[in-house]
C-alpha cells in the first residue's frame, strides 16, 4: 500500500504504525537474536521502513517519474557474517527494463542485540541502469548505506525488526529459502 | 464633466509648430467628436485651439491646411500661444502629467502620469493646478483597469483576418484535426502573442513612415499562435488537464494519441510556414524557440522540489517556457519591417521582459487567486515541486517552508501551511516587485519605436499584464 514508506507517510498513520510496532517489540520471544544466529540467517524483504527520498533527492534520482521501485530483499550469511542488500529498480519508459542496486557489508556481533555495520562494496547492473545513476550515484548511496550500528528488537520465525543509529526502524518478512 | 488631459500635439502646420504642452479639457462629446474625426479625416477640419494655460474649455487641432477657414477667436487662440507669457507656461506644464496624444492618432485614451519630477513651484497657479491635473488623472486611471480588447483595438482587424486563416491552415489535412483545431482556436484564446506581433510589426513600419505591414508579418503572427497553441496541447496532456480556457481540452476530447499528433502537427505545419518565409535570421530565432519550450520543460521537471535554485534559474526557466517565444517573435516582426538592428534588439528584449514580467505574474496568481478564480486549488505549481518566484523569495525568509517542500506537503494542511508561509514571508510582494522591475525595462525598451496608437499600446500592454494581479 504504502510502498514501504519511502515516499512519505502521512503522520498520523506514521504514528500508527510505528506503535504497532513498539508492540510488537514488546512481545519480542527472542531477546538475544546474537545467540540465534540461525534464525537471522537467510533471505528477507523490506516491509516498511523510515527511509524516506523526498523532494529534491527523489526529483534526481529520477524516482518520481521515470524510474520505479521494485522489492527491497536482504540475505544474510552468517558463515561469513556478511549481508547483501539488493534494491530492484524498473524503468517502465524502456519496456519494464529492470536492474538493482547490490551492497554488501559485513557485520559484527557487539551485544546480544546489537552489531556494527561495515560498507564494502556496491554494484549496480546492468550498465545502462549505472548510467542512469552515475551522476548521482554518492546521493544513492548516501540513502541505503547500511553502515553504522543496527539493534534487532524483534525476530521470530517469519518477522525481524531493527533500529539503527540514524534512527531508522526496518521491518523485514522472512523469505522462504529457496 | 470634463476629462482633463495634457496633452502633445504633433505639429501639422505653421500655426502648431510651436506647441509641445497643453492642457486641453475635453468633453465627452469633444472625445466623440475626435473619435469621428480620426474616421473621416478628409478636408479641411478645423477647430480652435484655446488654450489659457489654467482652466481649457475646449479641445482643437488644426488639420492640413492654410488659415483660411480659421475665425478670429482662433487666430486670437494662435496668439495666445506664441506669447511669452505662454511660453513660460508651456515650459512649467511641460514637467507634469504626460500623455501621448498625437493629433493623427486621436484617441486620448493613453495616460501615464509622470510626477517624480518637481513641478517648479515657481509659478504657484500652474504647479497647483497640474498637481490637481497629476492627481486627478492617476486617480482616473485607478478605476479603470485596462481591458484587453480596447489594447488590441489598433490591430483589430489584423487579428480577425488571423483567426480565419489559422483555421483554415490546420483543419484543412484531416477532419479530425479539424475539430480539434476548433476546440483550441474557437472563442476563448486572448490571441496576446499575435496582438503583439502585430503591434511591433505596424510601429516598427511607422519607422519607415509607412502604414500597412507585408505578408510576412501576417504569418509570422500565425505562427506564432501556432507555436503556441502547439505547446498548450502538449501542456494539457503533460498536466492531464481537463479544462482550457473554459472548454474541455483536446486529449480529454479526443484522447492523448490524437492530443499529441495535432500538437506535433500544429509545430511541424508551423516550421513549414516558417521556412518558406525565407529569412534565416528570423527562421533561426523561431526554431530556437521550439527547441527553448523543451529545454525549460525538462529544466523544470528536473528540478522539482528543489529548495536550492537560485532565482537566476527560475528566470532562465521561465524565459524558456514564455518569454522566448514573445521575443523572438518581436524581434523577426522588426526585421521583417527591414529595421535597424539595434531597433530589433530592442523589440527582442521588449518581448524578453514583457514574458518574463508576464509569467512572473502568472506565478503569483497561483499562489493569489483563490479556488473559486483558478478552478484548481492555490498553489499548485507548489504542490508539483515547481518553486517559482514568490516560494523562492520566502525560502529565504521562512526555514519551516524548505522542510514542507522537502517533505512533498505529504501531511494534510501542509500545503495549505506552505501557502500561507509564502505570504507571510513576503514572497507575494517580492515577486510582484520583480515582475514591475521587467516591466519598466519592457516599457524602456519600447523608446525607439515612433509615438503612435501602435507603440502605445505595447505600452498598455504592459501595464495590462501587470494589473492582472489586481
Amino acid at each position: 500500500g504504502i510502498n514501504r514508506g519511502i515516499f512519505g507517510v502521512q503522520t498520523p498513520k506514521k504514528i500508527a504504525i510505528e506503535e504497532l510496532i513498539m508492540e510488537l517489540e514488546r512481545l519480542n520471544p527472542c531477546p538475544n537474536p546474537m545467540e540465534n544466529l540461525p534464525k537471522l540467517d537467510g533471505n528477507w524483504q523490506l516491509l516498511y521502513s523510515t527511509i524516506s527520498i523526498l523532494g529534491s533527492k527523489r526529483t534526481k534520482l529520477g524516482l518520481r517519474d521515470f524510474i520505479s521501485l521494485g522489492d527491497f530483499t536482504q540475505t544474510i550469511d552468517i558463515a561469513k557474517m556478511k549481508a547483501v542488500n539488493t534494491i530492484e529498480f524498473t524503468v517502465p519508459a524502456f519496456s519494464m527494463f529492470r536492474g538493482s542496486l547490490t551492497i554488501t557489508a559485513s557485520y559484527r556481533i557487539t551485544s546480544p542485540t546489537h552489531v556494527d555495520i561495515t560498507y564494502e562494496s556496491s554494484t549496480i547492473v546492468p550498465n545502462q541502469l549505472m548510467n542512469l545513476f552515475e551522476k548521482n550515484y554518492d546521493l544513492l548511496l548516501g540513502i541505503f548505506n547500511p553502515a553504522g550500528w543496527l539493534e534487532i528488537t524483534y525476530l521470530d520465525e517469519s518477522w525481524r525488526v531493527g533500529r539503527d543509529d540514524k534512527e531508522n526502524i526496518f521491518l523485514l518478512e522472512k523469505l522462504p529459502s529457496s | 464633466m470634463a476629462h482633463v488631459f495634457l496633452a502633445r500635439i504633433k505639429p501639422l502646420n505653421i500655426f502648431c509648430e510651436v506647441e509641445q504642452w497643453r492642457h486641453i479639457a475635453l468633453s465627452r462629446e469633444e472625445i466623440r467628436r475626435i473619435r469621428e474625426l480620426r474616421a473621416t479625416q478628409s478636408g479641411r477640419l478645423c477647430h480652435s485651439i484655446h488654450s489659457r494655460c489654467g482652466a481649457m474649455t475646449s479641445t482643437a487641432f488644426c488639420a492640413r491646411g492654410s488659415d483660411a477657414g480659421l475665425g478670429y477667436q482662433q487666430r486670437r487662440a494662435i496668439d495666445h500661444r506664441r506669447s511669452a507669457k505662454c511660453w513660460s507656461r508651456r515650459r512649467v506644464v511641460a514637467e507634469g502629467a504626460t500623455i501621448s496624444f498625437t493629433a493623427d492618432s486621436g484617441s486620448p485614451t493613453s495616460l501615464s502620469v509622470n510626477t517624480s519630477s518637481p513641478i517648479p513651484a515657481g509659478d504657484a497657479t500652474n504647479s497647483r493646478f497640474l498637481n490637481g491635473v497629476a492627481s486627478y488623472v492617476q486617480r482616473r486611471e485607478r478605476r479603470e483597469k485596462l481591458s484587453l480588447n480596447e489594447i488590441i483595438e489598433p490591430v483589430s482587424s489584423d487579428l480577425d483576418a488571423l483567426n480565419q486563416n489559422l483555421q483554415s491552415i490546420v483543419g484543412v489535412q484531416n477532419p479530425l484535426l479539424m475539430s480539434a483545431a476548433e476546440q483550441i482556436f474557437g472563442a476563448g484564446g486572448k490571441r496576446m502573442r499575435p496582438a503583439i506581433v502585430f503591434l511591433v510589426s505596424r510601429a516598427t513600419m511607422q519607422l519607415a513612415r509607412l502604414n500597412t505591414i507585408h505578408l510576412q508579418h501576417r504569418r509570422l503572427a500565425e505562427i506564432t499562435e501556432m507555436i503556441h497553441t502547439a505547446s498548450l496541447i502538449h501542456d494539457d496532456v503533460l498536466d492531464e488537464s481537463d479544462v482550457r480556457r473554459g472548454k474541455e481540452t483536446v486529449h480529454q476530447l479526443y484522447g492523448t494519441r490524437i492530443a499529441v499528433l495535432a500538437g506535433d502537427f500544429m509545430f511541424a505545419q508551423s516550421s513549414w510556414y516558417l521556412a518558406n518565409l525565407d529569412n534565416l535570421e528570423v527562421i533561426k530565432l523561431i526554431s530556437q524557440v521550439i527547441k527553448d519550450f523543451a529545454s525549460g520543460e525538462i529544466q523544470q521537471a528536473s528540478s522539482l522540489f528543489d529548495s536550492d535554485i537560485t532565482l537566476d534559474n527560475y528566470l532562465d526557466k521561465s524565459y524558456y517556457k514564455t518569454a522566448s517565444l514573445i521575443a523572438a517573435s518581436t524581434r523577426s516582426a522588426a526585421i521583417f519591417s527591414g529595421a535597424d538592428p539595434s531597433v530589433c534588439d530592442k523589440m527582442f528584449d521588449y518581448g524578453k521582459y514583457l514574458g518574463l514580467a508576464f509569467q512572473i505574474v502568472d506565478d503569483i496568481l497561483d499562489f493569489t487567486q483563490s479556488t473559486a478564480q483558478l478552478g484548481k486549488p492555490a498553489g499548485s505549481d507548489l504542490a508539483k515541486g515547481n518553486l517559482t518566484a514568490p516560494a523562492l523569495f520566502a525560502l529565504d525568509k521562512e526555514p519551516e517552508l524548505r522542510k514542507l517542500i522537502d517533505s512533498e506537503f505529504t501531511d494534510e494542511g501542509s500545503l495549505e501551511s506552505a501557502v500561507q508561509l509564502v505570504k507571510r514571508g513576503g514572497g507575494i510582494d517580492r515577486a510582484m516587485e520583480l515582475a514591475k522591475q521587467k516591466a519598466e525595462l519592457a516599457i524602456q525598451a519600447l523608446e525607439c519605436l515612433p509615438v503612435g496608437a501602435a507603440r502605445s499600446s505595447l505600452e498598455k500592454m504592459v501595464e495590462y499584464v501587470l494589473e492582472r494581479v489586481f
